[in-house]
């Protein structure tokens, strides 16, 4: 990664339009993405498995710096290879009934931040999608902008909104119809 | 609403104070209907994470077929253009090949090594003054070529002699000269923290040669050393680093092996 590690979680905690620059730099790190690549490759994976997981591994380091899960220990790239090691290591336990003790050699070599990852499960996921398409795609995405920090500004600049003061209210309308729906479905409020 | 809203989500955000958050943890135990909405907030939370990532693998998906796309124009518009300029090419390819081999001449790993390196220094080992003595006899068959013949003679030298560090040096030499550097690494290694410093530097500038004669150019023991020799104006091989450096720098030097 070409940008310093503090370059890219200070882009993804200011959010918008400069956290998604950050995440197409990491994205782009070609040697990276190829050492995880190949990490799968010798663990009973093939190149396919291997971006999946390089793109899973970015997904969670987002998320783990946007929560301010990740303490800034280690490299940002040792943290990255050692989430998709988790990852695929993970995997392969739930395909294949592979204990994910076999990896602690490996996980022992690189002094790094062990990462914090929130796995969910296939079940739930299904759930969510079928959640978020009762939800519409525009409240979808006025909330999914809201949680990375986008201003109002640029949120009702995106949705064609008139003002900042729309876009809040919009904001506020849609969170409500989400926690309505969560509420209303008796799967949901079997959780609690 | 809107401010309950708000507080929620800095509560489930880790944004309250300690002083808020547990003032508001009691109210979730009193109230149960607060209980409810902030786990759904929880749950939306949860949706719209997982919205961001469902995005971002749409956006993966998205970029690594834009660089495919422009990696197979880039191919198509390659192949146009190599059709027209085949023969155009085949004169720069020619060209290209003896600067090539121009630039492989004057900076491949293995030419520099040889062009740094000063069979004079010999000359200045210690011993060479007394009559005939094995040592001098070693120095004599490297520099008549003949190494093997050089290192049996140095390994009669015992360990407890006072110039046992000198037959060591010498021993890398003759691997040095002999095209199997790699053998004296560890012997210049442990040289390198004599305590007679010339012997010590000299052991450093060969450790380096060895390094670059290996085609280690590019690894942090060869640029570590190279640094630590070319900084230290007290250096025996201070000016040779320098003249090293210099020459590593040069642009061509990166297309050479």
């Amino acid at each position: 990664m070409e940008k310093s590690d503090q370059a890219l979680i200070d882009a993804i905690l200011k959010g918008g339009q400069a956290r998604q620059q950050a995440i197409k730099d990491i994205y782009h790190a070609d040697s990276l993405r190829e050492k995880v690549v190949y990490y799968v490759q010798q663990n009973k994976g093939n190149r396919d498995d291997g971006l999946d997981i390089f793109h899973e591994g970015i997904i969670a380091l987002d998320r783990n710096i946007r929560e301010q899960k990740f303490r800034g220990e280690s490299r940002l790239s040792l943290y990255l290879f050692a989430t998709c090691r988790f990852l695929w290591m993970n995997q392969l336990r739930k395909n294949q009934k592979v204990s994910l003790e076999e990896d602690h050699t490996v996980m022992d070599e690189i002094q790094e931040e062990t990462p914090e990852l929130t796995l969910i499960t296939q079940e739930r996921q299904h759930a969510l999608k079928n959640l978020l398409e009762q939800l519409g795609e525009r409240c979808r995405k006025i909330l999914e902008m809201w949680q990375l920090s986008y201003s109002m500004e640029e949120i009702a600049a995106a949705m064609g909104l008139s003002s900042e003061k729309m876009a809040r209210k919009s904001k506020y309308r849609c969170q409500q119809a989400l926690v309505e729906l969560i509420k209303q479905d008796a799967q949901w409020r079997s959780n609690y | 609403m809107e401010e309950l809203y708000d507080t929620i989500e800095n509560y489930l955000q880790n944004r309250l104070s300690e002083s808020e958050k547990t003032a508001f943890e009691q109210r979730i135990k009193s109230e149960p209907d607060l209980a409810t909405e902030v786990e759904a907030h929880r749950t939306a939370q949860e949706a719209i994470e997982f919205q961001i990532a469902e995005q971002m693998r749409a956006d993966f998906k998205a970029w690594g077929a834009s660089a495919t796309k422009s990696a197979s124009a880039t191919k198509g518009r390659i192949v146009a253009i190599r059709r027209v300029w085949a023969v155009a090419a085949s004169v720069l390819l020619l060209i290209a090949a003896v600067g090539y081999w121009q630039i492989q001449q004057r900076f491949s790993s293995d030419a520099l090594a040889n062009a740094f390196y000063d069979q004079t220094e010999l000359s200045e080992t210690r011993g060479l003054d007394t009559p005939k003595n094995t040592l001098s006899e070693a120095v004599e068959a490297i520099r008549n070529q003949q190494y093997e013949q050089a290192i049996q003679q140095l390994n009669t030298i015992s360990d407890t002699s006072s110039y046992a560090a000198d037959a060591q040096y010498l021993m890398a030499v003759a691997h040095f000269e002999a095209g199997h550097p790699e053998q004296g690494t560890s012997i210049l290694q442990q040289l390198q923290n004599n305590s007679d410093q010339l012997l010590s530097e000299k052991a450093d500038w060969l450790l380096l040669l060895t390094y670059l004669k290996n085609g280690q150019k590019t690894t942090p023991e060869f640029n570590n050393l190279l640094e630590k020799i070319s900084q230290d104006s007290n250096h025996a091989f201070y000016p040779k680093a320098k003249a090293l450096k210099q020459k590593l720098d040069q642009f061509w030097a990166d297309w050479a092996n």
